[in-house]
């Protein structure tokens, strides 16, 4: 399809809910550092992302992770075949990534050849906060010029 | 440099939702309990805020259902501002809320619980899912639920603004008018959604009703309570999603209780339990007798079948006649049987359907008049609306100005709460007998709490995107004898 650039920076998670939204937060301050860049952000999983996906060659996903093994704001990055593995199933109201991604191949038009994911390490994401834990918000600058560098050597 | 990571779901995940099984000292079921990872501080976090800005606000609350709160607080704020939207207004909210149910059901049929059926229950668990429906029932089902989808999530859209979090509602009214152009579009989807509809309940009949075996599961006594069941109705008792009456049954089908939204605290209050942060809503003049079904028990049920059961009809005519034959074949009404919520989705998604197109014939529904202005000032508001997971109910309170005093929500899935303790329980009691754990124990538990179609999205949106389901059968000490995991 049509005039959407090459790559797709697409951070998910809830605007609301504390550190769940840093992937959002992340996304909005590299979009404020380099325009041109296209970012979308999105409060679902599933089809939805995949709707987001379609007609890019690249998709950058940024979102949250919780190991508690990393320090919060730690910048994780999750191989494609890490997340198929742990998730091949759907089991609540919504589909999985890896099926819903299948679809838009087998369905939709164009789907990105290559998806790349960051995973910040969080905290909370159980509190109704429009603010992120200090550690996780003191991270948010330097992680999208990170993700940045690796990205585009920006 | 960026370290890679692997992920494990179950133990290294905080707050997935969880099934405890207790055994009693004999090795057999005591109760099971059903638990979701528990959401604080929303109350906190509205307080203080403008009470118009829910409807922007409470569809952030999670991005299963954003449709449902965004209505429930639009309606809420009518209430509050005592002031009632222009007819035009109305048919354009009801015409967005039944894309939206359509929207979601489909979704859950096709890609959640119907694979439970149309792939197998004995199916391994990596085919239950879309693409197993696929390969079952054909390439083109797959291109068919895309396509009705995507038309359905753009008459979102156009009407809400955006499709994740609409922004269409106000007091008194909505903030857009609908062209004729638009209203054309609507009407040609809301065909093609009736099409799509009864092709649905076509291959429901196909693959599940024409298997005895399937047949005897949905009515078998597994899957069976007798409990009460609520749900919203319009002036002639049909099922209606976006405003109405709320009306109760027992378990024998008969009215117990109708109310307007604004009474619902004289009719549910809720039952807290030392191990759930979640309360269970049960009815206040009936009572609560724990984790039981039968006319002394206060709990009920909510969603498809608790909507059908609850009315006495539909108010279009093609969902009328699956009605009409699906209690036929399920023996009369109310039906009990937990996994007809599946079929009862179903004659939901074309009554919807039909809705849509009844609204878009409407030629009225593109009057500029869209907007009641409120004059009136604040105090306090109730609104509910039927979601696709159950009643839904909204509640707040203002200072004059319209500040957020106090919140109250009951969301859909929490009214479904003690049902579906109850109804993992009984699968689970069929399967262990005295300590013996047998196999396909999972499975059936998962079939009796997928039914409901329970949304715990909020709490799903770290890495890895979606709860994994874990039992854990325990001892009479509540030591764990089992785990069993499905991620993988």
């Amino acid at each position: 399809m049509n005039a959407k650039g090459s790559t797709l920076i697409l951070g998910i998670g809830n605007p609301i809910l504390s550190d769940d939204a840093v992937g959002i937060r992340i996304t909005e301050e590299i979009k404020e550092l380099y325009p041109d860049v296209d970012t979308e952000v999105a409060s679902t999983s599933g089809m939805e992302l995949v709707d987001c996906m379609e007609g890019y060659d690249r998709v950058i996903i940024i979102d949250s992770v919780k190991t508690g093994e990393h320090p919060p704001g730690t910048l994780l990055e999750i191989p494609m075949e890490e997340l198929s593995k742990a998730v091949n199933i759907s089991t609540f109201h919504n589909l999985n990534f890896p099926t819903a991604l299948e679809l838009g191949k087998r369905y939709l038009g164009k789907m990105p050849e290559k998806i790349t994911i960051y995973a910040i390490e969080i905290t909370d994401n159980v509190t109704f906060s429009d603010e992120c834990t200090s550690e996780v918000e003191d991270s948010i600058k330097s992680n999208a010029k990170k993700i940045m560098e690796i990205e585009f050597h920006a | 440099m960026v370290r890679k990571i692997s992920i494990d779901p179950i133990t290294r995940l905080e707050g997935h939702g969880k099934i405890e099984i207790f055994l009693d000292d004999k090795g057999n079921v005591k109760q099971a309990y059903f638990q979701v990872p528990e959401l604080r501080g929303f109350e906190v976090f509205s307080l203080g805020r403008a009470a118009e800005e829910m409807p922007r606000i409470t569809p952030k609350i999670c991005g299963v259902c954003p449709t449902a709160h965004h209505m429930a607080a639009t309606k809420t704020l009518d209430n509050l501002y005592r002031v009632e939207p222009t007819e035009t207004a109305k048919k354009i909210r009801e015409l967005m809320y039944n894309a939206f149910m359509f929207e979601d059901h489909t979704l859950h049929f096709f890609f959640l619980g119907g694979p439970d059926f149309v792939v197998g229950p004995d199916a391994p668990a990596g085919d239950r899912n879309i693409l197993g429906v696929i390969d079952k029932v054909g390439l083109d089902i797959g291109k068919q639920v895309i396509g009705i989808r995507k038309k359905m999530r753009d008459i979102i859209t156009t009407i809400g603004g955006r499709v994740i979090h609409p922004v269409c509602g106000l007091p008194g009214g909505v903030s857009k008018k609908i062209t004729e152009e638009e209203r054309l579009e609507m009407l040609q989807v809301g065909k093609d959604g009736v099409e799509f509809a009864q092709f649905a309940l076509k291959i429901f009949d196909d693959i599940v009703l024409s298997n005895d075996e399937y047949v005897k599961l949905i009515t078998g006594h597994i899957y069976q309570h007798n409990t009460y069941y609520m749900g919203m109705v319009d002036k002639d008792n049909k099922v209606n999603f976006y405003d109405g009456d709320i009306r109760v049954v027992d378990p024998d089908g008969k009215e117990f209780a109708k109310f307007k939204p604004e009474d619902y605290r004289d009719h549910i209050a809720e039952h807290v339990e030392p191990w759930s942060y979640m309360k269970f809503p049960f009815l206040k003049k009936v009572g609560w007798k724990g984790f039981v079904d039968g006319k002394n028990s206060g709990v009920f049920r909510v969603a498809p079948i608790a909507r059908l059961n609850v009315s006495d009809g539909m108010a279009t005519p093609l969902a009328q006649k699956q009605y009409e034959r699906m209690f036929k074949v399920l023996g009369g009404k109310p039906s009990h049987h937990t996994l007809a919520y599946h079929w009862a989705r179903l004659v939901e998604v074309l009554y919807a359907a039909e809705r849509i197109v009844e609204l878009a014939s409407d030629e009225t529904i593109t009057s500029d008049d869209i907007m009641n202005i409120p004059t009136n000032t604040p105090v306090e508001g109730v609104g509910i609306v039927e979601a696709p997971r159950g009643t839904l109910i909204h509640h707040y309170n203002t200072d004059k100005r319209g500040v957020l005093t106090q919140t109250n929500l009951i969301v859909a899935t929490v009214n479904n709460a003690a049902a579906i303790c109850m109804s993992v329980s009984k699968a689970a009691e069929n399967l262990i007998k005295n300590g013996k754990v047998t196999d396909g124990v999972l499975n059936m538990v998962e079939m009796a709490f997928r039914a409901y179609d329970p949304c715990l999205a909020c709490a799903t949106h770290s890495l890895p995107g979606q709860m994994p389901l874990i039992v854990t059968i325990r001892d009479d000490k509540g030591a764990p004898i089992e785990v069993l995991r499905r991620d993988r």
